[in-house]
């Protein structure tokens, strides 16, 4: 409210205070004068495509969209164990850019991002140039904390592979299976949260046994693992005792998992001091967001993105949204689900601030599917809404030890389902 | 199936005549006998039957697992010992396979 006068009148101060906030309120709207209103998007996974692709298509033009993605073909982590399972192709993970490019009008550039002015608001590009933005929307992942696994680096990652981002480290983790020799050990050593896809170390143990136990069924699986507990695990440890007994052993702290060394050269695994020969090993080491956020200057200390959860604006500036497995949101998972659901809120959101189109209050949702075996998939899942504090559950659902062979094969059906409609939803 | 792993977790060093706990686990099915497999066919039982420690060649604690006992059986105890010495532990399979680990205590 403004201050009165006393006489039913505006104050000179009150009139002065409207007035300035009618300018504030004004100023955003102004940008449509000098053009199209550019949104730069960098990362062309679950939240930078889905971003990149509302706000083109419901903005119906009004808005000048450009994603920046180093990759031509984009193969989605998410479902990259059910290829290691040999449950999928791996063509059939893969998905291009070019029906956003012809069908949504998106400039689709396929460069690295390497630097944001963010008083000029400009995007540099690795092969030079940059790009101009009124907002710009970050979604890039996650990249690995150096030093998290003692002896591993990125260099050591084609003889320890991690194959946490799906690609050409996926399909030789999983050639590096299938070459081991009978009796052979697998070892993963497993992160410390927060990290992407919180089921998803679990599930690869699942696929890599399902693998094994009929190629090698005297294999071993060791896993060192930090945490005192994990996502699903009486979901995953009743189903590895029903289809892989006494094939996997996971080393928690209690018996030294969270002080762990590799040495590379020798294939050994130091647990506890104490060494054990393998004949695989998966590092996936302690993660942060993606480069880019952090040359941005929009981490904290966490390594991640504070962000506002009504908007997904990062809390250091309001011109940039960050999404998905780079944001430090609250109590959604790092996955494939959230960084598309919190893409659709992004996408409302700066439709809203650039064109004035409405904008709801933003609800969220996120599933995580898990394959175990063949036809026995798990799900656990929630719905969020916003807070000022974080995005918070609402609440949740989990399968249950004990469901039925049926209720199992519609769950893993239910996950076939959700991949072509999200992979729709982002490509499409 | 696999070889069982067995694994042991003693606190880095400890005092004379002062109880320490002894963490120990071992990968093994613990089939009972009483469950089928996915061809309906009956898994014969296999379970580890019997756990022993020895310090010093001297019996510490021996244990009789039955078939209720879950999968990779987890057995902590206390003890304590007068001087630095050797632990042997023993886990012994119903195939007649006897699983062996030995750790050095170290008494300050």
């Amino acid at each position: 409210m403004n201050k009165s006068n006393g006489k039913g009148g505006l104050s000179r101060r009150g009139f002065l205070a409207s007035a300035a906030a009618a300018t504030t309120a004004l100023s955003a709207p102004a940008v449509l004068a000098e053009g199209r209103p550019r949104v730069v998007v960098v990362g062309g996974g679950a939240g930078g495509a889905t971003a990149a692709r509302y706000i083109a298509k419901d903005s119906d033009d009004a808005v000048d969209v450009t994603l920046v993605e180093p990759s031509r073909a984009y193969y989605t982590c998410f479902f990259s164990n059910l290829y290691i399972g040999g449950f999928r192709e791996w063509a059939s993970l893969g998905h291009s850019y070019g029906a956003l490019a012809a069908n949504h009008g998106i400039n689709v550039v396929h460069d690295w991002a390497v630097s944001v002015d963010r008083d000029k608001r400009s995007v540099g590009l690795a092969g030079g140039g940059s790009l101009a933005y009124d907002r710009l929307v970050l979604s890039p992942g996650i990249d690995f904390r150096d030093g998290s696994v003692p002896g591993w680096d990125l260099s050591q990652q084609n003889r320890m592979p991690h194959a946490y981002k799906a690609g050409s480290q996926t399909q030789l983790l999983r050639a590096q299976i299938e070459a081991m020799p009978q009796g052979g050990t697998y070892c993963m050593v497993a992160p410390p949260n927060p990290f992407r896809c919180p089921p998803g170390p679990y599930e690869r143990i699942s696929m890599v046994a399902h693998v094994l136990k009929q190629s090698n069924p005297t294999a071993k699986i060791l896993i060192a693992d930090p945490k005192e507990k994990f996502s699903k695990q009486g979901l995953f440890e009743d189903g590895w005792q029903r289809h892989y007994p006494g094939m996997i052993e996971r080393v928690g702290p209690d018996f030294g998992g969270g002080n762990v060394e590799v040495r590379p050269e020798a294939m050994e695994v130091v647990i506890d001091g104490e060494a054990t020969k393998v004949d695989v090993c998966n590092v996936i080491p302690a993660q942060q967001a993606g480069r880019i956020a952090a040359l941005a200057g929009i981490t904290d200390e966490s390594g991640w993105a504070p962000i506002v959860p009504h908007t997904m604006e990062s809390r250091a500036d309001a011109n940039i949204h960050v999404l998905g497995d780079a944001a430090l949101q609250g109590d959604m998972p790092k996955s494939g689900f959230s960084a598309n659901s919190q893409a659709k809120v992004c996408a409302m959101a700066v439709r809203g601030a650039l064109t004035g189109s409405t904008v709801f209050p933003p609800r969220f949702s996120n599933t995580c599917w898990s394959l175990i075996g063949t036809d026995d998939g798990v799900k656990v899942g929630a719905s969020y809404e916003a807070t000022d504090e974080k995005i918070a559950k609402i609440d949740g659902f989990i399968s249950q030890t004990g469901e039925s062979a049926e209720l199992r094969k519609a769950t893993y059906e239910e996950s076939l389902g959700w991949y072509a409609a999200i992979t729709g939803d982002l490509f499409g | 199936m696999a070889e069982p792993t067995p694994r042991v977790k003693l606190p880095k060093s400890v005092e004379a005549g002062v109880p320490f706990t002894v963490k120990t686990r071992i990968t093994h099915p613990m089939h009972t006998g009483e469950r089928h497999d996915s061809d309906g066919e009956l898994v014969p039982r296999r379970i580890i039957n019997r756990f022993v420690v020895s310090y010093g060649g001297e019996v510490a604690i021996a244990v009789d697992l039955e078939p209720a006992v879950s999968a990779d059986p987890y057995i902590q105890f206390e003890m304590a010992v007068p001087e630095s010495g050797l632990l042997e532990f023993q886990w012994v399979d119903d195939d007649g396979s006897v699983y062996s680990l030995q750790k050095h205590v170290d008494v300050d």
